[in-house]
């Protein structure tokens, strides 16, 4: 059944891929480019993030006028925005690629766990569900860097923690679905241990879902932690990411207002990519899934 | 209505706050000794002897727990180190201020979306929906802060028409509300049509076309009652963006509300305030949950005689 299931579905993407909406082929690219700054952040970085040069503060972007060696101006103490900006989306992209798998996996895990226990065990992790569904996790999320103090491990953390719950809920429904389906039952008939029937049988047709659960998920991570380093509790200085950069630079908003345009732009076109993206993904995978 | 289903509803919802006192409890013990935690890190020493007897540290945990949780019950959350003053009422004080901008924000959200979404779906695949789902993505995805930082830049900076901050005149209300309004709109209507076009397809309404229901009659007494029912589901879970949202945009616009306390006692490490904070936003949308989930029984006879919600 997987062997037959997979090679359709991504052959079918691939058939698919030739016929892309433009606004989506648009959002592709800038992904990828955002990627291509997250590998390669240092060789495209003209000067070091933290370098002040205090007889250049506040310039204006060269396109606009400002000296040619600062393409996109400098902030307040001087440092050149375009190589922070580099910086910002590594960070910004680490957190929320690191945060994202870490929810995806957490949540996937204890779906499985949930469907295969029931009873109690199940009980427990819906209970668990429902309770992170009912307060907004921004909330929690400062009330523990409040208690707990700020440091870009938690922060990681924190942000894989939001989002489990969604992937938890999900797996848990869709396995027990599948557990019914004649060829878990086939596989387990011949003495295939769950652990086995879950991996490799399970887990692979519940991938389009998951992926879809994914796209879903990518931009609420980003904007957590871009909301988190604005409110000035998540990345912290010398580090630098967008929310931290569009946070501190909105003070000279009236001299420089590009220090929170650009970073503020960026995550404003990541996120709607991803949503593009996502929307069309999710057309294509799973056309019984909203 | 059917009173197991309101029991076992209530119930959940006293689980769910418990677990939330169970999370602040286990917090502040990892976080070090919660006498000198709670109190600050240069508060005297008989403050922290204070703490250090309210939270009854010299008993077994089972035992702290349930004190802390009686404490609680009773309104007892603590005192903010900054001025003394119980942390409940520096709360409460500002919380008139937010519910304000709460509750405009949403009548913006609820004004905008709801209509919209249902005309994109009586009007799909023309251009109204094709706008209204290009305005659905933009409010997904265009952050709070971000919109918020692109407004003070057009309207108070440029065009010098409103204010950037504070919360004295109406003028100062248009922004935060429109920030965190549209920001709502957007998810709304994307959800009132996709309601919408499910009930449009099911065979009652072709029925009521057939025997002849005019059009009006037909939207009124049939689709709209049935798409109403997921759509206020959705509003319940939308409250916690809500919530998110105003720490944000009142961040933004310095509206002094309580999104703007719980900043600044997070930053202040104000942790009774912190804790108080966060059991009164539990408090609320736990009760809002609840209110959605009756609600939601009391119109679909379903839930409440299968007793269990449908995924969503």
């Amino acid at each position: 059944m997987t062997v037959a299931v997979t090679p359709t579905r991504t052959s079918k993407l691939f058939r698919g891929l030739r016929r892309v909406p433009f606004g989506v082929g648009l959002s592709l690219a800038f992904l990828s480019l955002m990627f291509f700054i997250f590998l390669f952040a240092d060789l495209i970085a003209t000067h070091d993030i933290t370098a002040q040069d205090l007889t250049n503060r506040l310039r204006r972007p060269a396109i606009m006028g400002g000296p040619a060696q600062f393409w996109l101006g400098t902030d307040e103490l001087g440092r050149d925005i375009y190589s922070r900006l580099i910086y910002a989306i590594r960070t910004s992209m680490l957190v929320a690629i690191a945060g994202s798998l870490i929810g995806a996996i957490l949540g996937t895990l204890l779906g499985f766990v949930a469907a295969h226990f029931r009873g109690m065990v199940e009980d427990t992790i819906m209970m668990l569900v429902d309770w992170q569904s009912s307060i907004p996790f921004v909330v929690v999320a400062l009330a523990t860097l409040a208690f707990l103090g700020t440091s870009f491990g938690l922060v990681v953390i924190l942000i894989g923690l939001q989002g489990w719950d969604n992937y938890a809920r999900l797996v848990r429904g869709l396995v027990l679905s599948a557990n019914g389906h004649g060829y878990a039952v086939a596989i387990r008939g011949l003495g295939a241990p769950p652990v086995y029937v879950y991996w490799r049988h399970i887990l692979p047709n519940i991938a389009a879902a998951l992926m879809v659960q994914f796209s879903l998920n990518f931009p609420e991570t980003i904007l957590l932690e871009a909301s988190l380093s604005f409110l000035g509790m998540g990345v912290q200085p010398p580090m630098t990411s967008l929310g931290l950069m569009l946070g501190s630079g909105r003070r000279f908003l009236l001299t420089a207002w590009w220090i929170s345009v650009l970073p503020g732009a960026v995550i404003f076109l990541t996120t709607l990519s991803i949503s593009l993206v996502g929307d069309w993904l999710r057309d294509r995978l799973d056309p019984t899934l909203r | 209505m059917n009173l197991r289903f309101v029991a076992t509803r209530f119930g959940r919802a006293v689980l769910t706050m418990l677990l939330v006192v169970g999370f602040i409890f286990v917090i502040l013990r990892v976080a070090g000794d919660p006498a000198q935690v709670m109190a600050g890190d240069d508060a005297p020493p008989e403050m922290i002897e204070r703490y250090r007897a309210a939270l009854g540290l010299d008993r077994s945990l089972p035992e702290q727990f349930v004190r802390y949780t009686a404490a609680l019950a009773t309104g007892d959350l603590g005192r903010s180190f900054k001025d003394n003053r119980a942390a409940l009422d520096v709360v409460i004080e500002r919380l008139p201020i937010t519910l304000y901008l709460g509750f405009v924000a949403l009548a913006i959200s609820l004004g905008i979306g709801i209509p919209l979404g249902i005309f994109a779906a009586l009007k799909r695949g023309t251009a109204i929906d094709r706008f209204a789902m290009t305005f659905a993505v933009l409010g997904y995805s265009l952050p709070n802060f971000f919109l918020g930082v692109l407004l003070i830049l057009l309207f108070s900076l440029h065009l010098r028409w409103l204010p950037s901050s504070g919360s004295e005149t109406v003028w100062h209300l248009i922004m935060p509300a429109m920030t965190l309004g549209t920001a709502h709109a957007g998810g709304i209507a994307r959800f009132t049509r996709s309601a919408m076009l499910e009930v449009l397809n099911r065979n009652f309404m072709r029925t009521a076309k057939a025997k002849g229901v005019p059009r009006q009659r037909r939207l009124y007494r049939h689709a709209f009652p049935n798409a109403a029912i997921p759509v206020v589901t959705h509003l319940g879970f939308r409250l916690g963006h809500l919530v998110a949202g105003a720490i944000i945009v009142e961040t933004v616009f310095a509206w002094p509300g309580v999104g703007r306390l719980m900043i600044s006692a997070v930053a202040a490490r104000d942790l009774a305030v912190v804790q108080a904070l966060v059991l009164m936003t539990a408090f609320a949308m736990i009760c809002a949950n609840l209110a959605v989930d009756l609600a939601y029984g009391w119109i679909d006879p379903r839930i409440r005689v299968a007793g269990e919600r449908r995924e969503a």
